[in-house]
């Protein structure tokens, strides 16, 4: 349901005017409009537009007239705000009648609460400005539209010089005390300049002179009056109060360092006003207040697209500003992870070194310094950090964020994640230690509440805010009955076959209980083939019900950005081959040269993207995923066909989502896994905030529409319970069985159940050893923790008693280990029996190590032979931590067979940096499809190296150089870059340097250290310098790189210490070495423009009038770039000394 | 002759009884002389209303007019700006349209039959923006508000030029009214500040006391006219919804050209 067509909405805001259509007439107009959109038809009616206005009126009344209630004035302009959204999508508008609907549209949308929309009006206008002098007519317009869509481009590019040239002009014109004919519009631009400038500097002042020029303006009694500039006026005055409210200066506490506000308001992107949940969760004047340092548990659900991630970074900002300790975010893939991590660099570039903000994503104890960082890992790598240095991880980091708290409940991995919170939760209790926990989709909060702040002391905030509206529909398909012809019998025995033409139905409800408007295509979307006398349909005659959907897509994408989520990997292939099938249009073309690098020319996905359609799931590889992901975000992929494991993994906002189907058939038939929280995920990434203020969302059924199908996209919280993997059925008949084991006798330590009591044994060791680390009681430990889990919030009292006996039996098992054992198992990670099995692992390793009789290693090669060789592997791989994808020969059908894969062959040859083509080909070559090859290699590398491997290998490597040490052996001690080597299939450390700094490409990292390595005029140059040492335009061409790897290998060229981005958006000048190319004087004024003849990212050009004097070296591009994309004006003078030529760069001083 | 004011120059004809009301101002009669006269007082009053609280830029016009020093360059450079829909040399379209709309500010002001003018909007700082050309409101028995379209009329077709300026006004009243409504509501009148906030409510609920306006300057007299308009505006419920006014010029180019002339004279 949206809630712009809530009928009682309507109501409100029309109350009882006459000559307009009535709330349910309104209604259905609006439910027209909004499908005639999805038709693609975009003309309004004229009804609609009247009402628009009429509703505009009611809004802006001044309270002090007492005509309208305030309510039913904020219901009006949110119903204004939908009439002027969709009217701007209208065609042949002209450029004053769009500026004129936007700045309508903007104002209804913010003072209806709805802010996000504001932006989303605007969007026409970016990379579209129309010219505008101090006297053109749509100036008014232009600076409220710009203003109000904080388009820092633009106001920094033009308002404040049309601000200066107008008040020459206006000077010219006026006497003391009156003003001329534009007077209005004059102090229109400045007090709109002096709002931008509180907003971005934060200067008070300016606001209340902004608030006198604006109200003079909107008063402005000239008779031959500029109507427009006094209605912008009277508007943004109007708005001043929201300013004032959302502002993050009026947000952060009085103490904050501006520099915390600044990172937001300069950051890129500018963020100068929060969105209403943001502003009710951080403002100042509730108790308790969530910035207040003594507030230290928060609890929050806010929807997807909803503002969260910018809570959580004002959140981190301003704790790091204050407490001076570090930030751990966690969050649970490792693709969201990066994706935090650049947004955390780029905003917190103000206020600490960019390479302190980092993906802790190693096999390395690296928890940070002196200086507060900010580290972004999933749950696992956190848990890793405290096995090995709790107290070091409590004394780097005061602030742990969990986003996506709802995976406390996953059945894999949310044990992890609820013994890492829960124990943080416990040990911090007395401390100043916060702990946060958001989530978009959270079922029964109050558990979660319950678990992480049972007093009731903390904060907790809960809101179903959304930005853009959401269309909901239905697909479906419907035979022809008019189209019948029976086919001709192959055999004179077969059975009579018909076939019927199929059309597609989209059954679109855009109110809660209004009537459903099914559109029918126009053309048949497949065939149907049915054997009437056994009433069966053909399945390989009829079309497969995926391929009915891609005229569907087609249409939708006109609108934008289109996500399709399928069930299963093979079906977002087939099913982006048949959209792309029907596209004309083109796709990034380095992005079609990657995938034929990749995967090869034939492949069906390097086929889509030329055509501007690609496919995402798990087992593609991961450059070709960012690449995706990143032309989606940029506009260069209008269609993306994925498996959920994108929505799980990234935030990718479209335009529209599709849901191919909810499951799958499977063995006890057709089993639904789209629901609940997965289903919410997806559909939550329809509707771009502020890129559009709707978005639509399509469930596609292959079966007979019902009413009741529209119920399915709106799961209850009752569908998505936060229950503690301790606390479901299935675990407690695990626990039966441990304790029918421990009954009869048998060894905690040992024992092997399932995942559950694993994990639920390694839990209570690793309590174990942290009481006996801290000289405090065990079982004073374990009672202290386990209470504090969500688990025991959940567990009646007999199953908590039962637990609470398997920890007494963990206890006495721990006490029977060496201390010395004891301690190693608990930091492993394992689970008990496995760190128990790899002990005799270890002891092979050392004894192969030890018969080397001294001999240094002279290979990576060498070294994973001597440690996985000897039968190591297959033991390391029959472990039950080891989930090992097994290849087969083909997809499914007769004769499908597993494959026998050379293990250790593989390993050694995805080390030695083998093509990922060359891989499938030697070791999965009896698979016949090229495309399932590559496939099967994807899942089996994933499954091995990603995680599982390193993993085993960084506790070997552990063990092996400890036993080495111990025994003081002669022997050499194993690389501790070994498991990094394997994680990403590289065979130096520079290649693990480059990866671990964010260069995503193995050829690329692998590219540039071999040349490194190979560099004879190198000297004593670090790989960075090194790399910086080339010149920029070639590195293009040297080392084959993608614009994603350009930007990433600017990343890293940038000095690990530099602060320029900081230093210049804090008022500093900074001066720096520049390349030069051609002759300047002394202190010449030079513009920073790109150099042409280069795809983005291109060099840096410094002009003097016109002529290319100099570039910025690439080791400070990414820095002032970054300066560069806040729009702020920088001012820049080149200055020769000797040899050298320096630029010194600062903040334009106009503003 | 100076004396007059710009009506008297014309010939007036009420049309009170035909449906809706109109009125004709004629110069027809004027011979070249009057006319030139006429253009000279049109061209006095739209610089008037647009230097309006600028008296500087004000002297400096009326001092060149009458032969005294040229503009400085300051001066000329800012009267361009604020003269700008005058110019003769601009879209000659634009010049004449400029013109009908300060034809029909003088004669709204100077109609003595008409309820006397408690508030005059127009013509606007920008004269072809889109948007309503004129406001007007007068103090019957209760205060009645016009909304006026104006346009003026070279060629042969009148009633398309009339349908036009029905349909514009139709279609856009509310969106015009809307910015209306919510600047105007500022004023310090306290019995027109809840008048002009619900300016756009009023109109669509066809309230007595709002009217729909269309003023024509064209080069021809009329027996009849406007016979049409009632049918756009059905739902004003005012005893008069609609008024009329066309305004008669021989040559509306050459007037248009030589309002510019006079305004723009050493710029």
């Amino acid at each position: 349901m949206d809630r712009a067509l809530n009928r009682e909405l309507l109501q409100t805001a029309l109350g009882d005017a006459t000559g307009l259509p009535t709330p349910r007439e309104l209604a259905e107009l609006l439910a027209r409009a909004e499908v005639a959109l999805i038709r693609g038809a975009r003309d309004v009616d004229p009804t609609l537009i009247v009402t628009g206005w009429y509703l505009h009126s009611v809004g802006s009344a001044l309270p002090a007239l007492q005509l309208y209630g305030l309510e039913r004035q904020r219901q009006a302009f949110q119903v204004a705000g939908h009439i002027f959204d969709l009217a701007l999508d209208a065609p042949d508008m002209d450029t004053v009648e769009r500026l004129r609907f936007t700045f309508a549209s903007q104002v209804a949308n913010l003072r209806g609460s709805l802010d996000p929309n504001a932006i989303a009006a605007y969007r026409w206008r970016r990379g579209d400005v129309p010219p505008v002098e101090p006297v053109s007519e749509d100036l008014p317009l232009q600076i409220g539209t710009a203003l109000l869509a904080m388009d820092s481009r633009w106001l920094f590019d033009r308002l404040y010089g049309l601000r200066n040239a107008l008040a020459v002009l206006d000077q010219a014109g006026s006497v003391e005390g009156q003003g001329g004919l534009f007077r209005a519009r004059t102090r229109l631009a400045e007090g709109a300049a002096g709002l931008h400038r509180y907003l971005v500097y934060g200067v008070a002042q300016t606001l209340d002179r902004a608030q006198a020029q604006l109200e003079e303006a909107a008063r402005d009694t000239h008779p031959a009056a500029d109507l427009d500039a006094r209605w912008v006026a009277f508007h943004l005055w109007q708005l001043l109060g929201y300013f004032r409210e959302s502002s993050l200066w009026a947000v952060l506490p009085p103490g904050a360092a501006p520099t915390v506000a600044r990172a937001f308001t300069m950051g890129q992107p500018a963020v100068t006003t929060l969105w209403p949940p943001q502003v009710d969760l951080l403002r100042r004047d509730q108790t308790p207040y969530a910035l207040d340092p003594a507030v230290r548990r928060l609890v929050f659900s806010i929807p997807t697209s909803s503002g969260k991630t910018l809570i959580a970074q004002v959140l981190a900002a301003d704790h790091l500003m204050r407490e001076g300790m570090g930030v751990c975010f966690v969050a649970p893939t490792r693709s969201l992870c990066r994706e935090v991590e650049a947004s955390l660099r780029g905003r917190l570039r103000a206020l600490v070194r960019p390479a302190d903000v980092r993906f802790d994503d190693s096999q390395f104890i690296d928890i940070g310094g002196e200086e507060p960082v900010v580290r972004v890992m999933t749950p696992e790598r956190l848990a890793f950090l405290m096995r090995t240095d709790l107290d070091g991880v409590l004394a780097a980091y005061g602030l742990f964020v969990f986003d996506e708290a709802h995976t406390v409940a996953d059945r894999d991995r949310g044990w992890t994640l609820e013994w890492v919170i829960s124990t943080l939760h416990a040990l911090t209790q007395q401390s100043d230690h916060r702990i946060i926990a958001m989530s978009a989709a959270l079922g029964n909060r109050a558990a979660l509440r319950g678990w992480l702040d049972p007093t009731d002391t903390g904060f907790h905030f809960d809101s179903d805010w959304r930005g853009p509206r959401r269309l909901h529909a239905i697909y479906t398909t419907v035979k022809d009955d008019a189209t019948a012809e029976v086919l001709p019998r192959p055999r004179p025995n077969s059975p009579e076959r018909v076939r019927y033409e199929l059309r597609g139905r989209l059954h679109v409800r855009p109110t809660a209980t209004g009537r459903v408007t099914s559109l029918e295509t126009t053309e048949p979307v497949g065939a149907l083939v049915v054997r009437p006398a056994t009433r069966t349909r053909d399945e390989k005659a009829s079309t497969p019900f995926y391929q009915t959907l891609a005229p569907l897509v087609g249409a939708l994408r006109q609108g934008g950005p289109v996500l399709v989520i399928t069930p299963t990997k093979i079906e977002a292939s087939r099913l982006a081959s048949a959209v792309a099938d029907q596209a004309e249009f083109e796709g990034p073309a380095w992005l079609v040269d990657l995938a034929v690098a990749r995967v090869g020319e034939n492949h069906p996905l390097t086929a889509c993207l030329r055509k501007g359609v690609a496919y995402h799931h798990a087992s593609l590889p991961s450059e070709l995923l960012l690449g995706i992901e990143s032309e989606v975000v940029g506009g260069g992929l209008a269609v993306v066909v994925a498996t959920t494991t994108l929505t799980e993994g990234v935030n990718l906002p479209v335009k529209s989502v599709v849901i191919s189907a909810q499951g799958v058939y499977g063995p006890n038939g057709f089993e639904e896994f789209i629901t609940g929280a997965r289903l919410l995920n997806a559909v939550g990434r329809a509707g771009r905030a502020g890129k559009e203020a709707e978005g639509w969302i399509v469930l596609a059924r292959n079966a007979e529409f019902g009413i009741g199908d529209f119920q399915r996209l709106a799961p209850t919280e009752d569908e998505m319970p936060i229950a503690s993997t301790l606390s479901i059925e299935a675990a407690l008949q695990e626990l039966a069985e441990l304790e029918a084991r421990l009954a009869a006798g048998a060894d905690a330590a040992l024992e092997r159940i399932g995942r559950v009591t694993d994990g639920f044994v390694s839990f209570v060791w690793y309590l174990a050893a942290i009481a006996e680390d801290r000289d405090t009681d065990i079982e004073t430990m374990v009672q202290q923790v386990l209470p504090q889990t969500l688990a025991w919030q959940q567990l009646n009292a007999q199953a908590r008693t039962r637990y609470g006996s398997v920890s007494r039996h963990v206890i006495a098992a721990y006490r029977g280990r060496d201390e010395e054992t004891r301690r190693r198992w608990s930091r492993a990670g394992t689970s008990i029996q496995t760190a128990a099995r790899l002990e005799a692992i270890v002891a092979g390793v050392v004894g192969v190590i030890q018969s080397r009789g001294g001999a240094a290693f002279t290979s990576t090669e060498e070294i994973l032979k001597a440690v996985l060789e000897g039968g190591r592997l297959d033991r390391l791989y029959t472990l039950p931590e080891a989930v090992i994808a097994r290849p087969h020969n083909q997809r499914s059908g007769q004769g499908t067979r597993e494959l026998a894969v050379d293990h250790m062959a593989l390993v050694l040859d995805w080390v030695g940096g083998a093509s990922v083509q060359y891989l499938a080909d030697t070791y999965l070559g009896e698979t016949r499809d090229p495309v399932f090859r590559l496939e099967e290699l994807a899942d089996l590398t994933t499954s091995a190296f990603d995680n599982f491997l390193p993993w085993i290998l960084g506790i070997i490597v552990e063990w092996v150089n400890g036993r080495l040490a111990d025994d003081d052996a002669d022997g050499p001690a194993l690389p501790l870059a070994l498991p990094s080597f394997v994680r990403y299939g590289v065979a130096s450390e520079h290649a693990v340097h480059l990866i671990r700094s964010g260069v995503v490409s193995r050829p690329l990292a692998t590219k540039v250290a071999d040349e490194y390595a190979a560099s004879s005029d190198r000297g004593d140059s670090s790989l960075r310098e090194w790399l910086c040492s080339v010149d920029f335009a070639d590195w293009r061409g040297r080392f084959g790189a993608t614009p994603l790897d350009l930007r990433s290998l600017l990343e890293f060229a940038r000095p690990p210490d530099t602060q320029l981005a900081a230093r210049l958006l804090n008022d500093e000048e900074i001066e720096i070495l520049v390349h030069a190319v051609g002759a300047v004087g002394a202190h010449v004024a030079v513009s920073l423009v790109d150099v042409p003849g280069h795809p983005t990212p291109s060099p840096l050009g410094l002009w003097a009038n016109d002529a290319l004097v100099a570039t910025i070296l690439p080791e400070h591009q990414a820095e002032v770039d970054a300066v560069r994309a806040t729009g702020i004006p920088l001012q820049v003078t080149l200055a020769t000394e000797g040899r050298d030529m320096t630029a010194r760069i600062r903040l334009a001083a106009s503003v | 002759m100076t004396t007059r004011r710009a009506s008297e120059h014309l010939t007036w004809t009420r049309h009170s009884e035909a449906d809706p009301k109109w009125t004709q101002a004629s110069a027809l009669a004027l011979g070249a002389a009057d006319i030139g006269q006429l253009a000279t007082m049109i061209a006095g009053h739209a610089v008037e209303h647009r230097l309006s609280h600028s008296e500087a830029l004000l002297d400096a016009w009326r001092r060149v007019q009458a032969g005294g020093a040229l503009y400085t360059g300051i001066e000329a450079e800012a009267l361009r700006a604020y003269l700008h829909p005058l110019d003769p040399s601009s879209d000659p379209d634009h010049l004449e349209g400029a013109v009908a709309e300060y034809l029909w500010h003088v004669l709204s002001i100077e109609d003595d039959d008409e309820p006397p003018l408690v508030r005059i909007d127009g013509p606007k700082v920008f004269l072809t923006a889109p948007g309503y050309d004129g406001l007007t409101v007068r103090r019957d028995e209760a205060l009645v508000f016009t909304l006026w379209e104006i346009k003026k009329h070279t060629g042969a077709n009148l009633s398309g030029v009339l349908s036009d300026a029905y349909r514009q006004l139709s279609l856009k009243a509310a969106r015009y009214l809307t910015e209306v409504a919510a600047t105007s509501q500022l004023i310090a009148d306290q019995e027109l500040a809840p008048l002009y906030a619900r300016l756009v409510e009023a109109w669509i609920a066809g309230e007595p006391h709002l009217r729909a306006g269309v003023a024509v300057t064209a080069q021809a007299e009329r027996a009849g006219c406007f016979h049409r308009m009632r049918e756009s505006f059905g739902h004003l419920r005012a005893p008069d919804p609609c008024v009329g006014l066309l305004a008669v010029l021989s040559d509306i180019p050459s007037f248009a050209r030589r309002v510019g002339e006079v305004a723009w004279t050493g710029l």
